[in-house]
């Protein structure tokens, strides 16, 4: 197993007891994360992201 | 196939992302992260240039996510991961932005932080030859001009 196969596996023991609506919140989370970043990335004249 | 992947922002704002559960369709960013541990168990180096950590990193502070900052740094601080910025990086990317400059290669606006000029110095200070890396990125536009760089899904370990 690779380091970031360990660290995967590692991640979903811990997320094992999250019910479907953590879940959604936590992927809601990341995905405002990736739209700031293309924002900024937009206002600054850089590549977007998405 | 390449020894090095180095991502760029949207790859790597995937790495830390929650799980897809059984019999539900991935969605890109699952598969992104799934991409990414295959790339390396294939036994490509994944790397993470301090650019792209730096550019991620400041959302999450921005939201307080201490949980999620763990995680983010859990995945870009495992061995041989991360590409840390250097004065030799910031020297690189200030000649490489003036010249883009004056040859009239876009990159950031005037007024703006070259973050493509930054990455791109991290890359090209690793001094490998582009058939032994790749910049995996969602926009490859600007960056081809400088680095070997592929659209992170037409990669295949």
């Amino acid at each position: 197993m690779t380091p970031t196969q360990a660290l995967f596996k590692q991640w979903e023991e811990e997320d094992a007891n999250l019910t479907p609506e953590e879940i959604a919140a936590d992927l809601q989370f990341w995905e405002e994360v990736q739209q700031s970043i293309n924002e900024e990335r937009l206002k600054a004249g850089r590549r977007p992201i998405l | 196939m390449p020894n090095i992947i180095i991502l760029d922002s949207y790859p790597l704002s995937n790495a830390a992302m929650p799980f897809a559960r059984p019999n539900t369709v991935p969605t890109p960013s699952e598969r992104c992260r799934q991409w990414i541990a295959d790339w390396e168990a294939a036994g490509t180096t994944i790397l993470v240039p301090a650019i792209a950590y730096y550019e991620e990193l400041r959302e999450l502070e921005r939201r307080r996510a201490t949980s999620k900052i763990v995680r983010f740094k859990q995945f870009c601080f495992l061995p041989s991961r991360f590409l840390p910025l250097t004065t030799a990086h910031l020297e690189l990317a200030a000649r490489l932005w003036g010249q883009a400059r004056n040859q009239g290669i876009p990159t950031a606006a005037d007024h703006a932080l070259a973050g493509d000029m930054i990455l791109v110095a991290q890359v090209l200070s690793l001094g490998l030859s582009a058939e032994h890396y790749v910049v995996a990125t969602s926009n490859v536009r600007h960056l081809k001009h400088f680095v070997n760089a592929e659209e992170w899904s037409s990669l295949v370990p």
